[in-house]
């Protein structure tokens, strides 16, 4: 009897919960924070597997290739240009639009990489295997971004420019451009840098700036491209060599410090193994050694500027334990998303408390260690890391000239104080016209 | 050690060979077809095109129809200004953010294989360059318009793409905007600081709010984003600890 109660309070509750969960999936976002955010009308082309709606033109019924192509032609040149230019309509039976678009014209689909893992299986899955070495990877990227802070707190228009990189995960055109999906085009370096470049991430500085990069300009041109990426085909690696070997299809396996934003121990059991993967690669043009010290160098290099960031960050600590940080947390824009972090307000400072997502409603020493942390650093590991050790020492000489103004400015903040008159602060950090769109319309 | 005779002549030589320079040079500058012979000719072939030369905003003194086309009149002129490094001369900003782009680095890949037929229209191109968009179906007048997409993509998509864009500019214009009122107020009230202050905003407007307009111009995530929306966040606290260190002060 007691049972029975039980199960029918139990079976009344169970409707309305699952009617939450039932909405539309497009009428909300996804991952950790779905609740909070809904998607820009852009994402779906960035998203089309979960996001896409079909096209409702006046076009209604069902195609076939020939006839697809018939229209497109004059309509959109271009894409039928680099369709016949590509693989897929040379091969017999040519992979024409349907075969990815479907055939219904009001139902139209964009693949996805499970559309494309329906004739490369293995190349899915190798993809799909990458997931289980965690970020940063490619296959996770889409979550990644929707699950970061910044994104589901700042407005969808803005956090849509994340989308275009992120998006890597869900399409494959991002390496192998549509309409031609040319395998000698996804390992040209060229290819990556449309992502791997910028402040966080110079990755495109780093390799042609490093010796294998500098081969590569000047030679280039004389290299065939079509050929796999294998022991001898090339005089230098470009990025997917090494970091694609033998173009497996996933860039995590050999993933030890992880983009250079936390320190890691390079000595752990995964980490050796990861490590033996990379001499391996090495040793396809090297001898052992080489790829040794360069690895020794490359952790000794990491040890110091990580000495450097922790001595940056026990200063922020301490100011914030003196309460002196400025504004303090509690005069921020409330924290949207969390609610602990609502009723104790604290900043983030550091990796593990999530700085990375804490670039905007701070001071000013926060950014700046932000930027130390997050430019100068990966700048001085990714420069290491790719050979292009002038460009590393450069971004070493920067660290030390944040270190200093941090310093200063750290100094500042205590000479100056806390006194202040009332509601003075709170106004300032909490209003204007982005910080208050921010907070209505996220 | 050299005799001060020795130098005299060096000296004389070397302005000698200056001027004997100088004269074939300017011998060499007249020998080519001047700007005025262009426009001679090509008003009465082109007049369409001419006209549109002169309202566009390359139409000023220090530019000719040589400085795009060369000054070989071959049959390759047209072709040698369809290319991106005669823009990219001048476009230093543009360069970058189409460079990174997806459409950047796929030009920059195809090279030599690219062809640069007439006219820049219809999806000839691999990918787009600065004078397929920009000069389509080779207007003169240099267009900002999302015609030449639809070569390519479908309007839908286009249409998406421009308004979601618009609306991150006008995101990274509330943030200027923001600023700026704080950086009155610094100078209203003459607070110290207010000159960096104002200095950060110029780089907000001039620069990062551009980058994010290029950004989404040119399809370049790295310009819509790390130099675009969260460097004017950072111009924007900046500014604010500014105040804030000044209202302490006070």
């Amino acid at each position: 009897m007691r049972f029975a109660h039980h199960f029918l309070v139990v079976w009344i509750l169970i409707w309305p919960g699952l009617l939450w969960s039932g909405l539309p999936e497009h009428a909300r976002g996804t991952g950790e924070y779905a609740h909070d955010w809904q998607p820009d009308p852009m994402h779906e082309y960035w998203d089309p597997g979960r996001y896409h709606q079909p096209e409702t033109g006046p076009v209604e019924g069902m195609f076939t290739g020939a006839e697809c192509v018939e229209c497109h032609t004059a309509l959109t040149p271009g894409i039928v240009k680099d369709w016949r230019a590509s693989r897929h309509a040379r091969v017999d039976p040519p992979v024409q639009c349907p075969a990815c678009h479907g055939e219904d014209h009001q139902k139209l689909t964009f693949p996805t990489p499970q559309t494309c893992g329906t004739c490369h299986p293995q190349r899915l899955a190798q993809m799909e295997e990458e997931k289980k070495y965690g970020f940063p990877s490619h296959a996770l990227a889409m979550e990644r971004v929707v699950d970061s802070k910044q994104f589901a707190d700042k407005p969808k228009a803005e956090t849509l420019s994340c989308l275009q990189c992120h998006s890597v995960a869900t399409k494959c055109d991002s390496c192998h451009t549509r309409h031609r999906f040319d395998p000698a085009e996804a390992r040209r370096p060229e290819a990556c840098i449309t992502c791997h470049s910028g402040p966080p991430h110079p990755d495109d500085e780093a390799y042609f700036s490093s010796p294998h990069g500098m081969r590569h300009t000047k030679d280039h041109k004389t290299w065939d491209w079509n050929k796999p990426l294998r022991p001898g085909n090339y005089p230098v690696p470009g990025c997917a060599y090494c970091h694609m070997r033998h173009g497996n299809h996933q860039v995590a396996d050999k993933g030890v410090w992880k983009f250079g934003i936390r320190q890691i121990n390079p000595g752990t059991a995964e980490n050796r193994i990861k490590r033996k993967r990379w001499f391996e690669t090495c040793a396809d043009c090297h001898p052992p050694d080489v790829a040794f010290n360069f690895f020794r160098d490359l952790d000794r290099e990491r040890t110091r500027a990580w000495a450097r960031l922790y001595a940056v960050e026990r200063l922020l600590k301490e100011l914030r334990s003196d309460g002196l940080l400025r504004p303090a947390a509690k005069d921020r824009p409330p924290d949207k998303l969390d609610l602990l972090a609502r009723w104790w307000p604290r900043a983030r400072i550091g990796f593990y408390e999530g700085q990375a997502s804490a670039f905007y409603n701070v001071g000013d020493i926060e950014r700046d260690y932000f930027e130390m942390w997050y430019f100068s650093n990966t700048g001085a590991f990714k420069g290491m890391a790719h050979g292009a050790v002038t460009m590393s020492q450069r971004f070493h000489d920067r660290l030390r000239v944040e270190e200093e103004a941090i310093t200063q400015r750290a100094q500042r903040l205590r000479d100056l104080g806390t006194i202040m008159r009332d509601g003075e602060v709170e106004p300032l950090w909490t209003r204007g016209t982005y910080t208050r769109f921010n907070q209505e319309r996220n | 050690m050299i005799s001060r005779q020795a130098m005299l002549m060096k000296w004389l030589s070397g302005m000698m060979g200056c001027i004997v320079i100088g004269i074939i040079g300017f011998d060499v500058e007249a020998a080519t077809e001047s700007m005025t012979d262009c426009i001679a000719c090509h008003r009465e072939r082109n007049p369409i095109l001419i006209a549109e030369w002169e309202q566009s905003g390359h139409h000023r003194p220090a530019l000719d129809c040589q400085t795009c086309h060369g000054t070989r009149h071959d049959g390759t002129m047209a072709a040698h200004s369809r290319r991106n490094e005669v823009c990219m001369a001048c476009h230093a900003r543009e360069r970058q953010s189409y460079t990174l782009s997806k459409h950047g680095v796929i030009a920059l890949m195809e090279g030599e294989r690219m062809a640069y037929p007439p006219p820049s229209g219809n999806g000839e191109a691999r990918a787009p360059t600065c004078a397929y968009c920009h000069m389509h179906r080779n207007t003169h007048r240099m267009t900002s318009t999302a015609t030449p997409c639809q070569d390519c993509h479908s309007p839908r998509f286009v249409d998406t793409w421009f308004t979601s864009g618009r609306k991150m500019i006008a995101i990274g214009a509330m943030k200027v905007r923001e600023a700026e009122a704080v950086v009155h107020r610094l100078v209203r009230e003459r607070m110290e600081g207010a000159f960096k202050a104002r200095r950060i905003h110029e780089i907000m407007t001039r620069d990062h709010l551009g980058r994010v307009r290029l950004g989404v111009g040119h399809q370049s995530p790295d310009d819509q984003w790390w130099h675009g929306q969260p460097a004017l966040d950072g111009d924007l606290l900046r500014i604010k600890s500014i105040l804030h260190d000044a209202l302490i002060k006070r």
